[in-house]
């Protein structure tokens, strides 16, 4: 049963990792939800905590990650509950992911095509002959031209954009209520780039598929989002719909992480930039984690961490300051 | 020549071997992987080199820096054939151009401390004594943003942004006139990156710098050059002043590649060139021009001849057959 309309309901998701020098959290009160047919970017620096938290999503954390709290509702099942098995019967049928490089992400001993069937037959029982035609119907649908050759074809002998639809064939063969796209682009050149991103909206409406894709690039993000999660240093700091996150910006990071763009039609040669650097796992700060970095910082900020407050529906801010106009 | 060119590269040509697959085959396959290109920087000035994978552009830096033999051509620096200079001549010259990579993790060695990395350059060209050369080594710390304290530490004690400051430092060690920064920030996140261009961009003033600057990230490109120009598997497909380049690009392929980038603005619509098919193989490059397979304006006279680089504006070049017939106007 669904209430409301959420496919995926994160609340207060946190996951720590055991390391040498002791239990360090990597994301900390992590809530977020996607409806049906929504694309919602998470967008942040390396370090912040983007993809643990699709790791999480996935149970796929390695073996020193642990979530420690927090509830992960998909389709009103708790994800976080679900033992092995139960997990693999969602992975790759209702929840699928495609990864940040294709290259390395196909095994390269086995032919593309064997690699598609056998996602489809882990989860549904069907024929391999059946199987097969599936996965060139699948190669078509993802804009592979000669599909029946590149069946039997190794990743190797593809290209970097090929490799990628391949993969995106692999995550559409049980057709998922959610695709999780770890930095889908990141390793392809941006002509390529942009006829992967055409293809993943085409897919997207077709099969009405909810897209959680996590990237650091906000040309992606404005071309992509209905909405949009900054992550900084493990938590979010800001939500909302893609128009507001880009126009109307409230937390600090938020508007210095647009600014840092170079822009294509402005002269001005002095950009404006972040100073200093993501804090790492080990040394977050006291109070409000950008605290060190942020210019509006106050002695409030440094002693206590915000909570994330809600500025309209439908946005909320990790701030102290989001009513001051910072 | 004019006064003011620092670099000149003339129909440089380089070409990798690559063995057959048959055991014992004598035939050779080779990579065109810089096929006959030609451009100009001038002092102080930023050129900006752009193009996908594989198109050449680090190899073309690896040439006119002297680590790889160019087949043909002649890169000419300061007036003198870069390609012919030998011994102490080819060295005095090579204090002249620096280098600052793209992974600032695996460009500097970990077993030596940041003050030995930076004082490297001045070991090899034996410039500064011992006293000297600390004092220099500071200096260069503080003028790129680091602590002078950091002297004594190794490189894996610092972030990726830090670790390309370090780079930096040591390419301006020797106070170089040129300097190529070969996807320079492309590691980097979109904070960092804006640190080390606005840092790169306060070195150019100072120490009146010319930029080689090679990324395949066009907004960066954009903001930091004066002269733009455009590669496609081995091959200069279009020069120009930057602006001219991203406000009116005439060859198809710097079309499409504009037309890709993603605007961070949602409220930005524009209409996106598609290029059809993948990047052909540079062992095997098409006939005539190399964008022929995959240009959407292809006419026949493309698959027989290849088009020169010619002039079609001011400070604007193109190679493609539509401009040299005028035959521009029937896409438009």
């Amino acid at each position: 049963m669904f209430v409301g309309n959420a496919l995926l309901d994160i609340k207060g998701l946190s996951t720590v990792f055991n390391t040498d020098y002791g239990v360090f959290p990597a994301i900390k009160d992590v809530n977020l939800s996607l409806k049906k047919g929504e694309t919602l970017c998470i967008v942040g620096e390396s370090g912040s905590g983007k993809t643990i938290t699709s790791m999480s999503l996935m149970q796929l954390l390695p073996s020193s990650g642990k979530i420690a709290s927090g509830e992960i509702l998909f389709q009103d099942i708790d994800l976080v509950k679900l033992n092995r098995v139960e997990m693999n019967k969602i992975r790759g049928k209702s929840i699928s992911m495609i990864f940040q490089d294709p290259m390395s992400a196909l095994d390269p001993v086995f032919t593309c095509g064997s690699q598609i069937t056998e996602a489809i037959q882990i989860h549904e029982d069907i024929s391999k002959e059946e199987a097969k035609r599936r996965a060139i119907e699948l190669l078509k649908e993802v804009g592979i031209p000669h599909p029946e050759t590149i069946f039997d074809a190794y990743p190797h002998e593809l290209s970097g954009g090929m490799c990628q639809r391949v993969m995106i064939a692999m995550a559409l063969s049980c057709k998922p209520d959610l695709l999780i796209a770890d930095e889908p682009t990141t390793a392809l050149d941006v002509t390529v780039q942009a006829r992967i991103l055409d293809l993943l909206n085409k897919i997207k409406k077709e099969f009405n598929m909810a897209i959680l894709l996590i990237t650091h690039d906000l040309g992606v993000v404005a071309e992509m989002a209905d909405r949009v999660a900054v992550m900084y240093a493990g938590q979010i700091v800001e939500e909302a719909d893609v128009m507001t996150i880009f126009k109307k910006p409230k937390h600090p990071y938020t508007k210095g992480l647009i600014k840092s763009v170079p822009p294509l039609h402005q002269v001005d040669k002095t950009l404006y930039s972040i100073p200093g650097n993501v804090p790492t796992i080990n040394s977050m700060p006291k109070g409000c984690r950008f605290n060190p970095r942020c210019s509006f910082a106050t002695d409030l900020c440094v002693e206590k961490e915000p909570e994330l407050q809600k500025i309209k529906s439908n946005h909320t801010a990790k701030c102290w300051h989001i009513n001051e106009g910072v | 020549m004019k006064s003011n060119t620092l670099l000149e590269v003339k129909n440089v040509k380089k070409h990798f071997p690559v063995s057959d697959k048959k055991l014992f085959s004598t035939h050779k396959n080779y990579v065109q992987a810089v096929n006959g290109v030609s451009f100009t920087i001038n002092e102080g000035e930023t050129f900006g080199l752009v193009g996908e994978s594989g198109c050449g552009k680090s190899t073309l830096a690896r040439l006119i820096m002297g680590l790889i033999k160019a087949d043909s051509g002649e890169i000419n620096f300061e007036g003198r054939n870069f390609l012919e200079l030998r011994g102490r001549e080819l060295r005095k010259s090579r204090k002249q151009m620096q280098m600052v990579f793209q992974k600032p993790y695996e460009s500097l060695n970990p077993k030596m401390t940041v003050g030995q990395i930076i004082s490297a350059p001045f070991d090899i060209h034996g410039v500064y004594n011992k006293q000297e050369r600390v004092q220099k080594v500071k200096d260069l710390l503080e003028m790129v943003g680091l602590s002078q304290q950091y002297i004594n530490r190794y490189p894996h004690e610092f972030s990726g942004g830090q670790r390309q400051r370090i780079g930096i430092a040591r390419a301006i060690a020797l106070n170089p006139k040129l300097v190529i920064c070969d996807e320079a920030v492309s590691a980097l996140d979109v904070s960092i990156q804006s640190q080390i261009l606005n840092l790169l961009n306060e070195l150019q003033k100072e120490f009146k710098l010319t930029y080689l600057f090679i990324s395949h990230d066009l907004s960066v490109v954009k903001h930091v050059s004066d002269k733009i120009g455009v590669m496609y598997l081995g091959e200069m497909v279009e020069v120009g002043d930057a602006e001219t380049i991203y406000k009116n690009p005439k060859h198809p392929y710097t079309q499409a590649l504009l037309s890709a980038i993603p605007i961070p603005d949602p409220t930005f619509k524009k209409e996106r060139i598609v290029l059809e098919g993948d990047l052909p193989s540079p062992i095997n490059p098409p006939s005539g021009c190399r964008l022929s397979t995959r240009c959407p304006y292809v006419i026949p006279l493309c698959k027989e001849m290849k088009p020169e680089l010619s002039t079609i504006g001011s400070n604007h070049m193109a190679a493609c057959h539509l401009f040299s017939e005028s035959k521009l106007q029937k896409i438009n």
